[in-house]
């Protein structure tokens, strides 16, 4: 499967490029260095609860769209289950 | 308790030049013109002078705040893919900024000259209509280049619908502009209220009209690039934010470009008139504040991106 050749930290900035678009990867290296204190390619599943919860915090601080927000993450959350696709290119429900 | 602002050396700059603007009202000798038509003091026309003049500082003041939010986003994202572009949109962007002050402040030293002598009149005319459209070139060249390296990037391209739209109303404002300019050419003399360009007729259409209407173009082009690049660009969080950027930077465009169109086309006479032109200038000036203002909030949304 190509899906198991690509990094959690890169299945993670494809969700984040459909919020944030050019500014994903640089937004969610950020979290993992700032937060989790890692360089973003040593990201594991195993961190990736505790990076939804960051990311969950600086969306909101970004936009009060409290239901683009809840969308954003369960795409993430979705991550977490072994073998589920993230729906990389689909745009949000509440794009304006 | 103190309080510390730390401004930028251009910024203080830009105050300077504001402090400047308002004391050469009390400093600069009046117009007698205008003083006999307004039946007015010295002291009371240097009073009606200010009043007319803070509103205008007001609109350059908002557009060079913007334009020093623009600047800090584009340093900090200066090494990624998209930074160079919005780069060039605030290197265009403080040519707005600076270019109107500017001008404004060395026009009311030579306007002061030619009230006295005459003859200076042709040179205080000249500086004021190559250097707004220096300005104006500058200006709209870097904003639509960076635009249009924004839109490549996102793989945004005009359709051939907004091209038509776009040659229809360009072509509408070229033929009007040059209607209007010829219709002050035509039946005036050189250098008479109605024809105050001082430079015979083929210089006023080769490098008068033709580089505005280019310029204008090219700020146009670079608007509804921009328009498509907001509305299409990937990022539902990061178009939000881009979207003000993008009204507010489209209503400068539109404004900045309305304001020489007017300023082309209505006469001179060397002091300040009360009048419908005046109050046209000043909504001209309202319409790039709430532009500036709108860029700047699509700045801060931006950035609150890059900052967290």
């Amino acid at each position: 499967m190509q899906q198991s050749n690509i990094t959690l930290y890169t299945q993670v900035v494809r969700v984040t490029h459909v919020y944030l678009g050019p500014a994903a990867d640089r937004f969610i290296a950020r979290q993992v260095q700032n937060h989790l204190h890692k360089e973003p390619d040593e990201l594991s599943e195993s961190d990736l609860l505790r990076l939804i919860d960051w990311v969950r915090i600086a969306v909101s601080l970004i936009t009060e769209d409290r239901a683009i927000v809840e969308e954003y993450i369960e795409r993430l959350k979705r991550l977490t289950v072994v073998g589920s696709s993230p729906d990389l290119a689909k745009e949000p429900n509440h794009a304006s | 308790m103190s309080i510390h602002i730390k401004l930028s050396r251009s910024s203080q700059a830009f105050i300077g030049l504001m402090l400047l603007y308002v004391a050469l009202t009390f400093i600069l000798p009046v117009s007698n013109t205008a003083t006999a038509t307004y039946h007015l003091s010295d002291m009371q026309y240097r009073y009606l002078l200010l009043i007319v003049k803070l509103p205008l500082i007001a609109a350059w003041s908002i557009t060079f705040y913007s334009y020093r939010r623009l600047r800090a986003y584009a340093a900090q994202i200066k090494d990624t893919a998209e930074g160079e572009d919005f780069g060039q949109i605030s290197r265009g962007v403080a040519w707005l900024a600076w270019g109107f002050a500017v001008p404004a402040v060395i026009s009311s030293f030579l306007g002061v000259i030619a009230n006295s002598h005459p003859s200076f009149q042709t040179l205080s005319s000249l500086f004021s209509s190559y250097f707004y459209l220096v300005v104006t070139l500058a200006a709209f060249s870097y904003i639509a280049a960076g635009i249009h390296k924004l839109s490549e990037r996102s793989n945004i391209h005009l359709e051939s619908k907004h091209i038509r739209y776009l040659i229809l109303m360009l072509v509408a404002i070229g033929v009007l502009f040059c209607s209007l300019i010829a219709g002050r050419l035509h039946g005036h003399r050189l250098g008479d209220a109605y024809n105050s360009f001082y430079v015979p007729n083929i210089l006023v259409w080769t490098t008068i009209v033709i580089p505005y209407l280019y310029a204008w173009f090219m700020g146009l082009f670079g608007a509804l690039e921009l328009i498509l690049v907001a509305r299409r660009t990937t990022g539902v969080i990061y178009r939000q934010a881009l979207r003000y950027l993008a009204v507010g930077l489209v209503i400068i465009i539109i404004s900045m470009s309305g304001l020489q169109y007017f300023r082309a086309i209505i006469p001179r006479n060397g002091h300040v008139t009360i009048n419908g032109a005046l109050l046209m200038v000043y909504g001209i000036y309202a319409a790039t504040a709430i532009g500036s203002v709108l860029l700047a909030i699509g700045v801060k949304r931006l950035k609150r991106i890059e900052d967290i």
